[in-house]
């Protein structure tokens, strides 16, 4: 099917297309899933298909295959040339930026090959990790690891061919505990691109001992009145703020109106660099090519070489995250944020790794000056507003500061506000750097695709925190 | 290959249950912003999903791929071999089975569209420009056959077409969405929906800033829909088992409202989720989640059934039971009889980012998103916009006081599972704002 991707692209140059391009993919994937000690049916995926963008009359079109029958694709790429023809006076003249032409291979290298890894050992490692947590006041306990292998050939119509590989890991963990009426709820994903090697790197016992511990340990948690306060956020908590608040907006595509009947628009508008956000200590970057991270590339689904986005530098909004057909609506290059979640989807602008550039102070040296206030190491829900301006994160794992020292757990505190607000609220960044995994959804059809978030331990000054309602 | 041929095979090689559906799609896309296409797309799909057991060990799989399928069934049987038993799995559905055609669940007309879809597309963005001054949305066409087999003498097919138009008006300041979902080409209204989302963006301009508190609160099908979407992993026999249910330990007790009747219909007519059979060849059926109030039923596949001592609901996911179509029942109101019952409230026009603090209890927050309007005394006074609904679902249900006779059917990006649901009011709802 490889071939057909070659086939697809001159095909539609032949047939009067101005630009085509074709992904071929295969993607295979394994799931295991253990819930209370059950181990549930493990699930096998083969997908491969052909994913393909054309640009004919100037109206661009996408098409995906997943037969690998050269007469259906010669006859829908013609059809659906004559309907981007026909319907060329009410659509958008859709051009790309001019980039280089690039021919590589790249891949991700697997320490220990995921596939040489027996499926009892992986689901040992599920039913080990459960059977360490059991208890009476823990009532649910389920675990989810899916390994997943894509391999891409892009081609495109003006030369480039790029081969690439990547393997990754995921393991969700969803943990409720439970004493008479009161519950607490923690769930969390780890990921990382590379080989079963990850596994060991994760510490799964001791990390997934501790939360256990700490969920059941909650429920005895006092609530905090609402009230002003500084707080100090764990890189979880940073790492979804600079996801949602800084990357998402950020996001050209978003920002000219193209997700605007989906995942929303943005609060930025293209005038907007420059314009101050946040206070000079936040500087928060999305770089593809982290090692190890989940949403880890070297080229985009573009082929567009990846660098570092530089998104908000010393509190100023800095650059935006660009594909191909907003960096020539902007008239500049792409930096190469083109991503697909798979050949059935056509690639949008996408974050990879988003995070606030660390400082230089210690977690300690964070909390000694803090009277009073909330230190927040993990949270569960979370949402925000389709500009990305109002946003909402709950503490899962939090707590109580006084005098500058460390007490008890505080259950569920709330921080609600504006991007501004917190970025503004940003006095000083830790010196640590730390990153966890997501799958970010936008698109539509809706598109998953794997991203790390993260960044150091931060103190944000004189901010509401709310309790739970 | 046929499914009954994967099947004989996967008995052959030592199976002891296999089930196989084959399910081809076509798909279109037209996908417009500010008032212009900015791309046509199309998806011509096969995928093969496979499910086996060996001596209570399962195994699922789904194929999207020219791989040697006989190669494949090996792979997955090693794979149930190097597996643990499930101790609670009690087999699949025992055919044959008998099954009825669906009213309105398959138009010729949709799948001759042929390239028509822009000239839909064209129509819905016309009417939204009589209010709005831009648009954006999505149209899709849909067109699938599947063909299911089992080794429990299961064979079935079915096809379907559907229709469907999500579109969102805006104006400087304000905005409104709007969706048409169908099964047929003759029930589908590109104009209505182009009309009332531009008609909710023009309404709700000059919105202030919300103010935290308590509300009744109004909310359009669009939001019922999106909170019964989120709401009903609840449903599933797969989360009560599992402990993450909110509706735990419920079946019998009253978790909402007496006006609060909710069902899960495999069959309805012009659903958009309507099939003919469930994953294990099982004809669909429509069974009472909530009645009046009380909690019926969860949804269920064999397994959990059995599991549960209760009749399968047809709901298969073999692994994880699943809803088809979600339907409130309707009530007597209106939305206008609804407005000059609330004295200190909001009508909210959409929502979305539904999250959860808490599956357990059901603790939630989700963000209104579009028109949002304030009601004082029965009249609708202005608009507002910032606001966050931080609540709980067993508290939403039972504090809803009034469905309207009216029901719409909802289904786009933001609510994955179709729902017919009406307008509702919701008492003593809790609003909450950013602060900084």
């Amino acid at each position: 099917m490889k071939d057909l991707a070659e086939f697809c692209v001159e095909f539609a140059k032949k047939n009067g297309a101005e630009y085509s391009e074709a992904r071929f993919e295969k993607i295979s994937s394994e799931t295991f899933t253990v819930k209370n000690g059950t181990v549930e049916s493990p699930l096998l995926v083969e997908n491969e298909g052909i994913g393909m963008r054309i640009i004919a009359d100037g109206v661009l079109s996408f098409l995906s295959f997943t037969k690998a029958d050269k007469n259906l694709m010669k006859e829908e790429i013609k059809k659906m040339i004559r309907i981007s023809k026909s319907s060329s006076k009410i659509s958008e003249r859709s051009k790309l930026s001019k980039e280089r032409v690039v021919k590589k291979r790249w891949k991700i290298r697997e320490k220990i090959k995921i596939k040489d890894v027996d499926i009892d050992e992986k689901i040992s490692l599920l039913l080990d990790l459960e059977k360490n947590i059991r208890r009476k006041e823990l009532p649910s306990r389920f675990f989810q690891l899916t390994a997943t292998t894509t391999e891409k050939f892009f081609i495109n119509s003006e030369g480039t061919r790029i081969h690439s590989s990547v393997p990754n890991l995921m393991l969700f963990y969803n943990l409720v505990s439970k004493i008479g009426n009161q519950t607490e709820n923690r769930y969390f994903s780890l990921g990382s691109s590379g080989g079963w090697e990850i596994i060991k790197r994760w510490n799964l016992e001791k990390k997934i001992k501790d939360e256990s511990k700490m969920l059941v340990k909650l429920l005895k948690g006092k609530t905090i009145k609402t009230a002003k306060m500084d707080v100090i956020l764990a890189p979880e908590l940073v790492g979804i703020a600079m996801h949602e608040s800084c990357g998402h907006p950020a996001e050209a595509d978003r920002i000219l109106g193209r997700e605007g009947a989906q995942a929303g628009e943005s609060y930025l508008k293209p005038n907007f660099l420059g314009m101050q956000i946040g206070t000079k200590v936040v500087t928060v970057v999305d770089d593809p090519r982290i090692k190890g991270s989940y949403g880890y590339y070297e080229y985009d689904d573009e082929g567009v070489k990846a660098r570092r986005r530089f998104l908000i530098k010393n509190g100023l909004i800095n650059e935006f995250l660009h594909n191909r057909e907003t960096a020539n609506k902007f008239g500049i290059k792409s930096n190469a944020a083109a991503r697909a979640s798979s050949f059935d989807r056509e690639p949008i602008v996408r974050m990879s790794t988003t995070f606030m550039l660390p400082g230089d102070f210690s977690l300690d040296e964070l909390i000694e000056d803090v009277k009073h206030g909330v230190y927040i190491k993990s949270f569960t829900e979370w949402n925000i507003d389709d500009k990305r301006w109002n946003q909402k994160y709950v503490g899962c794992e939090a707590y109580e500061i006084v005098n500058g020292k460390i007490k008890g757990l505080v259950r569920r505190p709330v921080l609600e506000l504006t991007t501004k607000g917190f970025f503004s609220s940003v006095d000083a960044c830790g010196k640590d750097l730390d990153f966890v995994a997501g799958t970010c959804g936008k698109g539509d059809p809706m598109q998953g695709v794997p991203v790390w978030m993260g960044g150091p331990h931060i103190r944000l000054r004189n901010v509401v925190v709310k309790h739970a309602t | 290959m046929l499914p009954e041929d994967v099947v004989n095979l996967g008995l052959k090689l030592g199976a002891n249950d296999v089930v196989c559906e084959i399910i081809d799609t076509t798909t279109r896309q037209v996908k417009f912003v500010n008032n212009v296409i900015v791309v046509n797309k199309l998806w011509k799909e096969e995928v093969m999903n496979i499910f086996l057991s060996w001596r209570k060990r399962v195994i699922s799989s789904s194929i999207q791929s020219n791989v040697d399928v006989k190669k494949f069934l090996k792979k997955m049987l090693k794979a149930a071999k190097l597996s643990k038993p499930k101790e609670d799995y009690y087999g699949i559905a025992e055919g044959p089975f008998k099954y009825r055609q669906i009213e309105d669940s398959y138009d010729k007309k949709i799948e001759k569209l042929n390239g028509k879809e822009v000239e839909l597309t064209r129509e819905a963005i016309e009417a939204s420009l009589k209010n709005a001054d831009r648009c954006s949305g999505v149209l899709y066409t849909n067109c699938w056959k599947t063909e299911l087999a089992s080794s429990n003498s299961v064979k079935a097919k079915d096809k379907g077409t559907s229709i469907s138009l999500s579109i969102r008006s805006f104006t400087e300041d304000s905005s409104g969405h709007s969706v048409s979902v169908s099964r047929k080409l003759s029930k589908f209204e590109p104009r209505k929906a182009g009309e009332e989302s531009s008609r909710l963006a023009k309404e709700s301009r000059k919105p202030k800033k919300g103010k935290a508190g308590r509300y009744d609160v109004i909310f359009h099908p669009l939001v019922m829909a999106n909170l019964l979407d989120y709401m009903s992993y609840g449903f599933s026999a797969f989360e009560v088992d599992a402990g993450t249910s909110f509706l735990i330990d419920k079946l019998g007790k009253k978790v909402a409202n007496k006006i609060v009747t909710i069902e899960d219909d495999g069959r309805m007519k012009n659903g958009f989720g309507a099939r003919k059979f469930d994953e294990e060849g099982r004809p669909t059926q429509r069974t009472k989640i909530i009645e009046n109030g009380i909690l019926k039923n969860y949804l269920h596949n064999t397994s959990t059934a059995k599991k549960f001592k209760v009749k399968p609901t047809a709901n298969a996911g073999i692994i994880y039971p699943q809803p088809w179509n979600l339907i409130l029942k309707n009530g007597n109101s209106n939305l206008e009889e609804m407005i000059s019952e609330v004295k200190d409230g909001l009508y909210v026009t959409n929502t979305w980012y539904t999250r959860f603090s808490n599956y357990r209890t059901g603790d939630f927050s989700t963000i209104p998103r579009d028109a949002i309007f304030r009601i004082k005394n029965g009249e609708i006074v202005g608009a507002v916009r910032g606001i966050r609904i931080s609540d709980n679902m067993l508290r939403i249900l039972k504090n809803i006081v009034e469905i309207s006779k009216e029901r719409k059917q909802i289904y786009w990006w933001e609510v994955n599972v179709p729902v017919l649901t009406g307008y509702v009011l919701v008492n003593n709802v809790n609003v909450t704002s950013s602060v900084k």
